[in-house]
């Protein structure tokens, strides 16, 4: 190719460039969804998923991070589902992947659709839920491990989130030092934190995040009741059940609630939160979920999964 | 030996961690260009994107700034984004307009317009294959530094530098075809 050619290209490629990028970027009103979004599952992590001890405060300064000392630094990142931790990392425990809570072209075909085509769906819906809750098995009956052990990262949600950190190596002495500090500050975060619901660090987290609206802002997407934002929510719980992660499915149902009191599914969401009770050992307040939706007559369809769950004794009354 | 008041201010400060949302804003833009470039499906770059600030949040306080941040986040993001890649690997994929051929412009005194170069980039990308595309987003459209990838990567240094020539010139090829080039005397 001739020299005059070599300019040219030169000046395309340059140019590809300069103009590609802006439009590959994502534009402002994405980028605050994608903010709130963040902002409120960070949030629900962190507060219910067992790194608690991760939320960063405010100042981002004088924090220090919990390392868990269990997970070997040479351990291979390849299953699926983990990131794949660059070379030379310590791979860690962590938040566990989260879906979007909003999908805007499905909300905005949601809203369209015609009323047969949403009971439909419903009905889908609704049966998928019930496959379920009936198929989610007597595991539940199980003894589990009662939140503090959520919040100290267990090896199984540890060998399946998402591990990256740093790209460094620390000598053994430092690393040791920092093990210690680390205990110390995950033992303050799990004492701190039992109760994330009831306010507290993660509550306070959320309003500073701003992830739940307050009642004064024009929230106009939470405003709306969505369908399939309280389906996103119950799927992630769901998840989050499946992975033994029982705070967070409780937290995501709170979290529901407090954005969306009413809703197509209300049973599924109780049936949600006696089984992440009961995955929680915490029996009484999944009996008083059950009871609370027995008394509503809303727990027809489920009623077979409850009474093999933990609180199946209210339905054998 | 000098005083130690005089060596002190020659030590770098430790980089101060700044505030998530701080981090989340300054970088949200090259999270999400690169995971589209990575070949993430279109409808999954914001969850991916999420997933990759979860774990920034979720990791701030270890960040020890041995590294810059933004490099940081690019291995995150890269370790989320191959993930998606995979999984859409086993689903069929459907067409859609990003394989849509780039209408050919009036030549080359006419550069690609911003949704033009956008989908000729995509187009390019799509084209490569895994190892060599994530070497293209992260050096030639993040313009990250060829060491920083190579770490990365888990790569020598000089292969990156060797694999970034190539696709300069299979780009610069490929803009030679589009403005048709060749034929230029």
């Amino acid at each position: 190719m001739s020299g005059e050619s070599n300019l040219v290209l030169d000046r395309l490629e340059a140019e590809l460039f300069r103009e590609a990028l802006p439009h590959l970027a994502p534009d402002r009103a994405r980028v605050e969804k994608l903010w709130r979004n963040v902002a409120a599952a960070s949030v629900l992590g962190a507060g219910l998923s067992g790194v608690g001890a991760s939320v960063p405060p405010a100042s981002g300064t004088s924090w220090v991070a919990p390392r868990a000392d269990a997970t070997p630094s040479t351990a291979p990142a390849a299953h699926e589902g983990e990131v794949a931790a660059p070379p030379g990392l310590a791979p860690e425990g962590s938040l566990p992947p989260t879906g979007l809570l909003e999908r805007p072209g499905l909300l905005q075909r949601w809203s369209d659709a015609s009323f047969g085509a949403r009971a439909l769906l419903g009905a889908a819906v609704g049966g998928a839920l019930l496959g379920f809750a009936a198929g989610y098995g007597s595991a539940q009956r199980a003894p589990t491990p009662k939140a503090a052990s959520v919040i100290s990262a267990p090896a199984s949600h540890a060998a399946t989130s998402p591990r990256v950190s740093e790209p460094s190596a620390r000598p053994a002495g430092e690393t040791d030092q920092a093990r210690a500090e680390a205990k110390a500050t995950t033992d303050e975060a799990v004492r701190s934190q039992r109760s994330p619901l009831r306010g507290g660090p993660a509550k306070a987290e959320v309003d500073r995040l701003g992830a739940t609206p307050s009642p004064t802002e024009p929230a106009a997407e939470s405003a709306q009741p969505s369908f399939y934002e309280e389906l996103e929510y119950l799927k992630r719980a769901q998840s989050a059940l499946r992975q033994g992660n029982g705070a967070l499915a409780l937290g995501l149902m709170t979290s529901l609630d407090s954005i969306q009191p009413g809703g197509a599914l209300l049973s599924e969401r109780a049936v949600i939160r006696v089984l992440a009770h009961c995955q929680l050992g915490d029996v009484e307040s999944a009996q008083q979920v059950a009871e609370r939706l027995a008394a509503e007559g809303l727990a027809s369809v489920y009623t077979e999964r409850l009474e093999n769950s933990c609180a199946g004794a209210v339905f054998s009354k | 030996m000098p005083p130690l008041a005089q060596v002190q201010p020659l030590m770098a400060p430790p980089e101060r961690i700044p505030d998530f949302e701080q981090v989340f804003r300054q970088h949200v833009t090259q999270v999400c260009r690169a995971l589209s470039a990575m070949g993430v499906a279109p409808h999954q770059v914001d969850d991916a994107a999420q997933e990759v600030f979860l774990i920034v949040h979720n990791k701030l306080g270890e960040f020890e700034g041995r590294s810059k941040l933004s490099t940081w986040i690019y291995a995150i993001a890269y370790g989320v984004g191959a993930n998606y890649r995979a999984k859409a690997r086993r689903q069929p994929r459907l067409a859609s307009l990003d394989d849509a051929e780039v209408a050919s412009s009036g030549g080359p005194e006419q550069a690609l317009s911003g949704k033009e170069a956008a989908r000729f980039l995509e187009r390019f990308c799509n084209q490569l294959d895994d190892g060599m595309r994530d070497i293209f987003v992260l050096c030639l459209l993040e313009g990250q530094s060829s060491v920083d990838v190579g770490a990365l990567l888990g790569m020598n240094v000089n292969t990156v530098y060797s694999r970034v020539r190539v696709l300069r010139e299979e780009l610069r090829a490929a803009l030679a075809r589009h403005y048709r080039l060749e034929d230029m005397p």
